[in-house]
């Protein structure tokens, strides 16, 4: 197994992880990972310590992804946004476990059925009963270009009152209205659909600028198809 | 004077099988500025949507003919790069898509060529400014936490980018203050008379917005048709004894 230790302050691009992989984000860091990742199968194990900050921009094509994210220590947060293209039948899984009071986690997750395959999202939120003044949000959006029998399953399980928990999850196409708007100022169906595919995918991202050619390249590839 | 605009007995449905226009006929010229009016739900914002080709609705019988072109069956953003521009009563927003990545698609799609983004953004400020919008608007998303004025405002700066033959304006003056409403009126007006051959089909409840906009002819529309047509003065009667005064015309 690999580790990967990271600390203080710092923004982290990575192309390929270990099949299992541990990240451990220590005391009082403020990082960002970036990650472009390509058909592989990866469980990943997160630790973030006390007062620690973690974005992670996770960008991945035809992903099978397990990520355990444990916050484990008073006010350590982390927003995970989640951006998978898939031509294959996709699962994705995370555990967001508040493993201490003061603790704030941010799951964004969006992903792009190309072809009919069945994507299965499992986004867990856990808060046990001693870990007060939580907040634990999770959205997850699937859009599917072709018609597929994608899953969102969003779990919270919660055992202290006094936290702040949503989840919000939707699957299907792109609204026509949007799709209509653009086209009656000309431009052309797949070049409507580019646009609003790119901002689904990279829109809530702050990304560098090689990393998100590489992927906006990966998503006009989409309109080949 | 050369006929723009030519709707030949359209008979059309929404998906629910509804029959929305019966037996719809209109020709515009050239130049020529048509209203339409008639109370709620006869189908007025429809029939712009169905000029435009929006997919929700079907033309089962007739004809849509523009600039010499059957459109009846036309892609809607070849009706667009053909010159039809559709302001619509309420635009859409579009999360992450900014208005001026969105303009410069739309105008190179519009003039066939890619438009250099210095060119475009030297065009797209001077239109901002006739429009009173604030620059900082071109970077953020399609109509985006934008007031119902400034969505009416960004949809004059995308006609004057984008300089159709035939606009069609429905219900321009909701959500728009009078301050508002004159400015989008004046640049409508400006654009009008650089492109006089331009011709605009104003669809609206009210005459009120006739005070700021040049009409030719007014037409009344009921149960899926027009039923009467005449001047501005048409206008002015609804305003005074509503719709129920209108007696079809045979």
């Amino acid at each position: 197994m690999n580790i990967i230790n990271l600390k203080d302050n710092g923004t982290f691009t990575y192309y390929k992880l270990n099949d299992k992989q541990t990240i451990n984000i220590e005391k009082g860091s403020n990082i960002i990972i970036n990650l472009l990742i390509k058909d592989s199968i990866n469980d990943i194990i997160i630790n973030i310590e006390e007062n620690s900050n973690l974005i992670i921009n996770y960008l991945t094509i035809n992903d099978n992804t397990k990520i355990e994210i444990n916050l484990n220590k008073e006010r350590s947060n982390v927003s995970l946004y989640y951006s998978s293209i898939n031509y294959k039948e996709s699962n994705y899984i995370v555990n967001i476990n508040h493993n201490s009071k003061n603790t704030t986690s941010k799951i964004i997750n969006h992903g792009i059925s190309v072809l009919g395959n069945k994507i299965d999202f499992t986004i867990n939120g856990n808060i046990p009963l001693y870990a007060d003044n939580c907040i634990c949000n999770q959205d997850s959006k699937i859009i599917n270009i072709k018609d597929s029998k994608s899953i969102i399953k969003p779990n919270l399980f919660i055992e202290n009152y006094n936290v702040e928990a949503n989840h919000s999850a939707y699957i299907g196409q792109f609204n026509k209205d949007k799709l209509f708007y653009l086209e009656s100022r000309g431009i052309k169906n797949d070049q409507a659909i580019f646009l609003l595919l790119k901002s689904f995918m990279i829109n809530n991202m702050s990304l560098p600028e090689e990393l998100e050619s590489k992927f906006i390249y990966e998503i006009n590839k989409i309109r080949e198809v | 004077m050369k006929v723009k605009l030519e709707i030949l007995n359209i008979y059309a449905t929404s998906k629910d099988k509804k029959e929305i226009l019966k037996n719809f006929s209109l020709n515009i010229n050239d130049g020529e500025s048509h209203v339409i009016m008639g109370p709620n739900g006869v189908g007025k914002s429809t029939l712009s949507k169905i000029i435009m080709g929006s997919n929700d609705y079907q033309v089962n019988e007739g004809k849509i003919i523009f600039k010499d072109h059957d459109i009846t069956s036309m892609e809607t953003s070849d009706r667009a790069n053909l010159g039809i521009f559709l302001a619509m009563q309420h635009p859409i927003s579009i999360e992450g898509i900014s208005n001026s990545e969105f303009l410069k698609t739309a105008v190179s799609s519009n003039r066939k060529i890619k438009v250099g983004i210095f060119e475009f953004m030297k065009e797209m400020e001077n239109a901002m400014n006739d429009l009173d919008m604030d620059p900082k608007m071109m970077h953020r998303s399609i109509n985006q936490d934008f007031s119902g004025g400034e969505r009416k405002k960004n949809e004059i700066l995308q006609m004057k980018l984008l300089k159709p033959d035939l606009i069609i304006l429905d219900e321009l003056d909701s959500g728009l203050d009078i301050d508002s409403l004159k400015i989008v009126c004046k640049n409508i007006n400006d654009y009008v008379k650089e492109n006089p051959k331009t011709s605009v089909l104003i669809i609206t409840h009210y005459p009120k917005i006739l005070e700021y906009l040049n009409a030719d002819f007014v037409h009344i529309m009921k149960d899926g048709k027009i039923v009467k047509t005449g001047s501005k003065e048409l206008a002015n009667e609804i305003e005074t004894s509503g719709y129920s005064v209108i007696e079809e015309e045979k």
